[in-house]
């Protein structure tokens, strides 16, 4: 038996209750032997159970109910076995779960921590190292920044700057380009000037510029490149209708499949319909194959690849351009060197922006760009290289009897 | 009302409905996510005007419902950081900044709109240089990172490591007055054939992982959504 009848309403109760859940009587204890049935040894009181300090902190079992206060009028006045009440109201419990919710609770604990022990040596001379590099590159680029020293020439245009320049100078003039523009703004001053020398190039041919994109934060970063574009100390845009903000896609990087296949449904513009006397170029586009180029702009090899994965399914038929920050590139390589390639042109870095432009000889950009670009690269380098060697010079010397 | 009791397995019975309605659940979550997966993935197979309309409503739900996401994980900013302020943590201070400007760029936005001056100005003169700052910083950390590996448990992929990022940032360089660093063949190796077999192995396994993932949550292994 595994339950007790209550005396006074004659209802059937669970074998631990003291109290009848129908008639609120006092029942009978259970005996010893029908506890053990169901794997009790003792009787179910507070003094019996572990103590809180050695139970565990998840249950290795526990009973479907527990913790469910209110489902069913039964689970209410079923008796807590566990002594912590604030269980959470999970139904199984695994030991991988048990695992990830130690190591999320470690990694919280972690990051309310305070950043080190500022009494310790070791957390002192991280402190000074990290200040100590930060003035000798800041100072460093400064003073060579100020200093006369003979400038750099641009960058010689590399074989894939060169293949993107004659796909861009050979495109047809009466369909527009499409530029999606999926980078964070932090690597704004990395790939504008990529952007930059396209749009002027697609410019001058007189081909419009349509802009998208995935980041929530995308469509400000176009019209920051529009507003530098009129800015700029060379006239790049000479009609404002050479260019066409069409904003974020909905749903981020799960809208690219549907802009895929159907643009029209899932960027619901007036210019798709009214846009005859602006953009009258816009009136035909009904699938990504009626663009005259795809540019993507991206930092995140992700999200790279999460594009070309959409239109290897529904290939365009058009050139696929990626214009990468350097730190992407070794992930989009493959694609590129592939045969056939997957990727049909690749700008890649500040280095491949600056190439372009000179190519192009709209170079807009400041004459000390590279320059600096090369010294915060060698200063870094040189750090590295004889901080390392002095640094594991003492540790060494430290080690040795 | 009185209760009744399965005496099989001593458990009343609406302990075993509800089981029962809870594995129902399961099966019609499972049902919908499979159903759904599978006609999305078929249409990247079949070209069939049908398959592929449904497809599109599919994945113009996901869309949709990504949007529901963001707005959930606003108001779950929102809450926690009310709940900062009114705690009194130390952080409140933090809480307070980021709630007024999380109000303040909506307010901003929806009322001038995304191609306003105002918009531009928050996105270029708050959003773009804190990021840039960021980074900035990450770099130091990065540099004095490289400095410091060799500080405790030098091994041969330490070595390797820090003597491949010098020789990267060194051969990539050119210096005023002197024409390059005569390093560019050991340049070109490094990105043309070690980071590419490197590359292409991280695509295939990350294609590999993709499958396998897939066909868990298509054949009902993996339930993250009944959790």
């Amino acid at each position: 038996m595994t339950s007790i009848r209550c005396p006074q309403c004659g209802e059937l109760n669970f074998a631990q209750s003291t109290v009848c859940q129908f008639c609120s009587s006092n029942l009978p204890s259970s005996s010893t032997d029908e506890l053990s049935e169901i794997g009790i040894t003792q009787p179910l009181r507070v003094e019996n159970l572990p103590s809180p300090k050695h139970a565990p902190l998840f249950p290795s079992r526990i009973n479907p109910l527990d913790g469910i206060n209110g489902l069913t009028s039964f689970a209410q006045q079923t008796p807590s076995i566990h002594p912590n009440d604030s269980l959470p109201s999970r139904l199984k419990v695994t030991d991988a779960q048990i695992e990830h919710a130690e190591l999320l609770r470690n990694l919280i604990d972690a990051e309310g921590a305070a950043p080190g022990d500022p009494s310790r040596r070791f957390g002192r001379s991280k402190h000074f190292s990290r200040f100590f590099f930060s003035v000798i590159l800041i100072v460093g680029l400064l003073i060579f920044y100020f200093v006369s020293i003979p400038e750099l020439d641009q960058p010689e245009i590399s074989p894939a700057v060169l293949q993107t320049y004659k796909i861009v100078e050979n495109l047809a003039v009466n369909l527009p380009a499409l530029l999606v523009i999926d980078y964070n703004p932090a690597y704004s001053a990395e790939l504008d000037l990529s952007i930059k020398a396209l749009l002027t190039h697609l410019a001058r041919k007189n081909i419009l510029s349509v802009f998208v994109s995935s980041l929530p934060t995308g469509p400000f970063q176009i019209e920051k490149i529009f507003n530098d574009a009129k800015k700029s100390r060379l006239v790049i845009l000479p009609d404002q209708s050479l260019v066409y903000n069409l904003g974020y896609i909905p749903g981020g990087l799960t809208g690219i499949p549907l802009f895929i296949q159907a643009p029209r449904q899932i960027m619901p513009s007036e210019a798709w319909t009214h846009g005859q006397s602006i953009y009258p170029e816009l009136m035909g586009i009904n699938s990504p194959d009626d663009f005259s180029i795809m540019v993507i702009a991206t930092e995140n090899s992700e999200t790279a690849r999460s594009w070309i994965e959409q239109i290897q399914v529904h290939p365009i038929g058009r050139p696929l351009i990626f214009v990468i920050s350097a730190q992407a590139t070794p992930a989009l390589l493959p694609y590129y060197s592939a045969i056939p390639k997957q990727i049909d042109g690749l700008l890649s870095g500040i280095e491949a922006g600056l190439q372009y432009e000179t190519f192009d000889s709209t170079s807009d950009s400041d004459s000390r760009t590279w320059l600096m670009y090369n010294l915060g690269m060698l200063l870094a380098g040189i750090l590295m290289a004889v901080g390392g060697i002095l640094n594991a010079g003492i540790t060494w010397g430290r080690h040795s009897p | 009302m009185g209760h009744h009791w399965n005496h099989s397995d001593g458990y009343p019975i609406e302990h075993n409905r509800w089981i029962v309605k809870r594995g129902l659940e399961e099966t019609i979550l499972v049902l919908i996510a499979g159903v759904s997966g599978c006609i999305v993935l078929s249409g990247y197979f079949f070209d069939i005007r049908l398959l592929n309309s449904v497809r599109l409503t599919l994945l113009n739900y996901a869309a949709i419902l990504v949007g529901v996401v963001m707005i959930i994980g606003g108001v779950n900013i929102i809450r926690v950081h009310r709940n900062k302020i009114l705690a009194g943590s130390p952080s409140s201070a933090h809480s307070l900044v980021l709630l007024t400007s999380f109000f303040a760029t909506i307010a901003i936005v929806a009322f001038f709109g995304i191609t306003s001056n105002y918009s531009a100005w928050i996105y270029e003169n708050v959003l773009i240089p804190v990021e840039r700052s960021l980074l900035a910083l990450l770099a130091v950390v990065l540099l004095t990172l490289g400095v410091h590996i060799r500080h405790n448990n030098l091994n041969l992929f330490r070595m390797v490591f820090i003597l491949t990022v010098i020789l990267s940032l060194l051969s990539a360089t050119e210096i005023p007055g002197i024409e390059k660093l005569r390093l560019d063949q050991v340049y070109q190796w490094l990105a043309g054939v070690l980071s590419i077999g490197g590359a292409r192995g991280i695509i295939l396994g990350v294609a590999l992982g993709t499958l396998a993932a897939g066909l868990r949550l298509l054949m009902g292994i993996d339930r993250p959504y009944s959790d």
